[in-house]
């Protein structure tokens, strides 16, 4: 085995499965409860982590990114963020600059909490504003309004945060093309360093799914979602934010670099309920070849009962064949609009560049849904909208 | 040798789910056939494939001991028929290898309309039929109404009805005595000229062809030398033997029995269904009356849907023929599926199961092309030609005319559909020949109707009119002049050949229509615009679009997501690999049958 030192950074993922209430349109990993157990849950995640450290060989390495994500870890107070956050830092090397990332939810904060945050060593938060939209947010069930939404971005900044993330949901039943402009244009005025825009997915296990899930007309929802989707490009690319992701937007320099790890096939540690770790086959015979992808329990508390038993919870774990961790590679590499796949990247994997492992490249090139760099491969905004019927034919 | 007199063969029919194959395994336990342990439920249905379907394909039989309450020890040979019209003279030819058949009724829901064809069968092949009612157990069964059903609805005295629960094991041992006691045994002269006839055969990889036999006059084993009727072949036996149901080989097979021949015989189309075996040194005057060569109806284009199993396809069809001589194939070359075979089936029915059996036996992945029948066409120059392929019909100014085949159908059913069926009759370009009421619930309508029109959906639709009732036989008849065009499909502007139809000229207006309508449903979006249109010769009779997939896009991929977005790709590239590639348009299978939906 070869030894890691701060030269092999990782990052850390901890989920918080919590919420005050569960949005219909939501198929993550969450539930609502009336209290949240934050003092036995952090210990849970500290554990969980003192448990790879040995079991994985990891300690001592670099540490550049951690992101709390959820659920709604603005549940838990910023005295427990602030303990989850240097439990986490004690047992790596932080970069000096290390971003630690905190899913806000505008329902759950005031001021005088971003400070808390902010003291607790969070550097960076995405707030869910999801909608400036009132009717908008009704529809999706969310308990905050749309006043609620703006005040969180500006308290944020306000108490001092410099790295302010905000979400955006379009393709709501119901939502208009003016009102999702409007949204846009408020996130643009509150000027956010980063803006996530996704299209509303109905995911079969949700209550939008068996509400909205068979559309008459899957023609023309497209249309209206792409319509959205190349609105969006035009009024943030034209208020300066750069296009990085399919779904991510942000202004010079705050790129999410805890998501970009998992874009980039980085290792990264998930801890908590249902959370999911990576190690990639850098540093030779461990992990397998191809990586190896561990997932947790996804109940919250069974996944306590598991960490105070033994330690673990551990749901399963899989390593990618060759063939699955290529398509893995095209998957998350063309997501990122900037960069693309790194062909050397991916020739110092698979010995081959991409154009040699991938079906089509040239005539998607031709069809202006493809762009290639040198050997680098890069979605265009057209080949963006369609990238999943790129990649069934890669 | 068993004595004739102490043989009885029968047959079994019934409607699908009224409980033969049930009532089958039954039978073969009671008799200690099979042991529980052998046991495999519905044992006779022996492919995978037709106990998925739950229709037999192939003919099996089981020889079963029964010591009859007489006291005396009885051979009962069971055999089974195919259950689909396609297959309806393999059905005749099984059902002539018997003195007498069970007819098996559901006691709770009565006739149906399977059962009438195969019945009208056995009662033209001179059968003693008597009825079982089944599913007595049933709460809803009501034998005393089933048996008047019977009575009046086919004619056939139920008043000895056996009863019986084969799902629970009732009324077994009765329907083993009725067999011994009702049907006759079977006559025949020992000392004449050995005649059997062949009512089923297969390939098998180690003794070449199994002939499944029936002997009427005489007696075969091994050494003897057997001819063929038909083929004129001669063949030395290597061995004979019965199924029991397992293979077991016997000294002899003499007068009424039933069992197989091994001769090493190397291709199922030396041995075609309905001949006739005798010796060749002391051959019989004439064979078992009744025989038809096997003959393909439809034909299809059969293509790999991945140009680089084109050879595997070709060697699945030589073998798969070494097994089915009414499948027929010869190589075929199309501009837009590349190299395949044009290749000939019973019907639609049969084209399916071919096509099932390649791609499930040898892991093929296939396009099948609309069936047509072939067309007779005399050019102006005189000279006639057979088209089996409508890409192949000469331009419109060489061609004098075309004559296409028709068929005489005969259709059963309770008069109640009569409306409904005369106008599916008429739709469908046939000429009534006769309405008769065979009592006053039922009725058979006899048509002369163009056989392209039944191949194509005229079944279906049948059953679906009648709700299940309407029971179809068909027999060919004669090829007669009719006024046909060429109906293409372009894709992209482009004509894609495996498409084309050949379709009455009155009609083809409507057909373009449908068929461009439909084949928009089909055809999944691209990633970009679909033009589909119609035309004959240069003129475009519709026109639809399939509009372009506008977004298709993962809004979210972070670390929880990446195994299960990473499925979905492999999924989908798996459907991907099904469709067949049309210049830069991917056709799924159902879109080269789209035909088969229309009209």
């Amino acid at each position: 085995m070869t030894i890691m030192n701060e030269k092999d950074p990782l990052g850390v993922y901890a989920h918080i499965p919590y919420c005050a209430s569960k949005c219909p349109y939501c198929s993550f990993n969450s539930a609502a409860v009336i209290a949240v157990p934050e003092v036995r849950y952090t210990n849970c995640i500290l554990n969980e982590l003192d448990c790879y450290l040995e079991k994985d060989g990891i300690g001592g390495r670099g540490l550049e990114s951690i992101y709390i994500g959820g659920g709604t870890p603005s549940l838990f107070s910023p005295p427990a963020i602030g303990r989850m956050v240097d439990g986490i830092k004690t047992r790596f090397v932080p970069s000096p600059d290390i971003e630690t990332t905190l899913e806000v939810n505008p329902d759950s904060v005031d001021a005088l909490r971003f400070e808390g945050y902010l003291a607790a060593g969070v550097t960076r938060v995405s707030i869910g504003a999801q909608s400036f939209d009132d009717a908008v947010l009704k529809t999706l069930g969310r308990r905050h309004p749309a006043s609620k939404a703006v005040s969180a971005v500006k308290d944020a900044k306000a108490a001092g945060f410099e790295n302010v993330g905000v979400d955006l949901i379009f393709g709501v039943p119901g939502q208009g093309m003016a009102s999702w402009k409007a949204a846009l244009t408020v996130a643009v005025e509150l000027r956010p360093q980063h803006i996530s825009v996704y299209g509303l997915t109905m995911e079969e296990d949700t209550p939008f799914y068996s509400l909205y899930g068979k559309s008459r007309d899957r023609a023309a929802v497209e249309e209206r979602e792409a319509q959205m989707y190349e609105t969006a490009l035009g009024v943030l690319k034209g208020a300066g934010y750069l296009h990085y992701e399919i779904s991510n937007f942000a202004l010079p320099g705050f790129m999410s670099r805890g998501n970009r790890r998992y874009w980039l096939g980085g290792d990264y540690i998930g801890l908590g309920a249902g959370a999911h770790s990576f190690f990639s086959s850098q540093g030779g015979q461990y992990p397998p070849k191809w990586g190896l992808r561990r997932w947790n329990t996804a109940d919250a508390v069974s996944y306590m009962e598991s960490i105070e038993a033994k330690g673990v919870a551990t749901d399963g774990s899989e390593s990618p064949t060759e063939t699955e961790a290529r398509t893995e590679a095209a998957l998350l590499g063309l997501r990122m609009l900037d960069t693309g796949i790194d062909a050397e990247a991916f020739k110092a994997r698979f010995g081959v560049y991409p154009s040699a492992a991938f079906h089509n490249i040239e005539a998607f090139e031709k069809e202006g849904l493809l762009l290639l760099r040198g050997e680098d491969v890069l979605l265009t905004h057209k080949g963006a909208l369609i990238s999943n019927e790129i990649l069934y034919r890669f | 040798m068993t004595d004739k007199n102490k043989i009885r063969n029968f047959s079994i029919i019934a409607h699908i789910d009224h409980g033969k194959s049930t009532l089958s395994d039954r039978l073969l336990e009671f008799t200690g056939a099979i042991t529980k342990r052998e046991m495999i439920d519905q044992f006779l249905d022996k492919m995978e494939l037709e106990r998925e379907r739950g229709v037999t394909i192939k003919a099996q039989t089981a020889r079963l001991n029964y010591r009859a309450a007489d006291g005396l020890d009885y051979v009962l040979n069971l055999i089974d028929t195919p259950g689909h019209v396609d297959f309806s003279y393999e059905v005749s030819r099984s059902l002539s290898a018997c003195e007498g058949a069970v007819l098996i009724v559901d006691a709770s829901q009565g006739v149906e309309a399977q059962t009438v064809a195969h019945l009208y069968t056995a009662v033209d092949v001179g059968l003693e039929i008597f009825p079982v009612l089944n599913k007595i157990d049933l709460p809803a069964s009501d034998p005393e109404r089933i048996k008047k059903e019977i009575e009046e609805v086919l004619g056939i005295d139920a008043s000895r009805s056996v009863l019986t629960s084969a799902k629970e094991g009732i009324g077994i041992k009765d329907v083993l005595e009725a067999i011994v006691t009702r049907i006759p045994p079977p006559k025949g002269d020992a000392s004449a000229p050995l005649k059997a006839l062949v009512f089923d055969c297969w390939y098998d990889n180690y003794q070449g062809v199994v002939v499944q036999i029936r002997v009427f006059d005489g007696s075969v084993k091994q050494g003897t030398k057997i001819k063929f009727f038909a083929t004129g072949k001669v063949f030395e036996v290597d061995k004979v033997g019965v199924f029991a149901p397992f293979p077991k080989e016997a000294a002899e097979l003499g007068v009424g029995e039933v069992g197989f021949v091994v001769a090493g015989i190397k291709e199922v189309r030396d041995t075609t269904v309905g001949d006739t075996i005798t010796d060749a040194d002391n051959p019989a005057a004439e064979p078992f009356p009744g025989y038809k060569p096997a003959k393909s109806m439809v034909f299809a284009g059969l293509y790999p849907v991945d140009s680089a199993q084109y050879e595997n396809l070709k060697d699945a069809v030589v073998k798969l023929r070494l097994n089915d001589s009414a499948f027929t194939f010869e190589p075929e070359t199309s501009l837009a599926l590349g190299f395949g075979f044009r290749c000939g089936f019973l019907g639609l029915f049969h084209m399916e199961i071919i096509q099932e059996r390649l791609e499930r036996e040898y892991g093929l992945n296939l396009i099948t092309t609309a069936p047509t029948v072939v067309y007779r066409v005399t050019k102006t120059d005189g000279a006639s030609i057979n088209i089996d392929n409508p890409a192949a019909l000469p331009s419109p100014q060489y061609i004098d005319f075309i004559e296409e085949p028709f068929i005489l159908a005969a259709i059963h059913m309770p008069s109640e559909y009569l409306g409904a069926v005369l106008g599916l009759c008429e739709a469908k370009r046939g000429i009534q020949r006769e309405i008769k009421y065979l009592s006053t619930l039922r009725i058979k309508l006899i048509y002369e109707i163009p056989l392209n029109e039944v191949v194509l959906d005229f079944y279906d639709k049948l059953k679906t009119l009648s709700k299940g009732y309407a029971s179809m036989d068909y027999e060919y008849l004669d090829f007669r002049k009719s006024d046909l065009i060429k109906l293409d499909i372009l894709i992209n502007g482009e004509g894609v050949d495996a498409l084309s139809v050949i379709v009455p000229r009155e009609r083809a207006f409507g057909r373009g229509k449908e068929l461009a309508e439909k084949m928009k449903e089909i055809i999944p979006r691209q990633m970009f615009e679909v033009a589909i249109q119609a035309a004959i010769g240069s003129r475009v009779i519709a026109r639809e679009t399939v509009k372009a997939m506008r977004k298709n896009v993962t809004a979210k991929c972070y670390g929880g997501d990446i195994t299960r977005k990473r499925k979905l790709i492999e999924k989908q590239k798996e459907g991907k690999k099904r469709m067949k590639q049309v210049g830069k348009v991917e056709l799924p299978q159902e879109a080269f049958l789209a035909v088969l939906k229309v009209g």
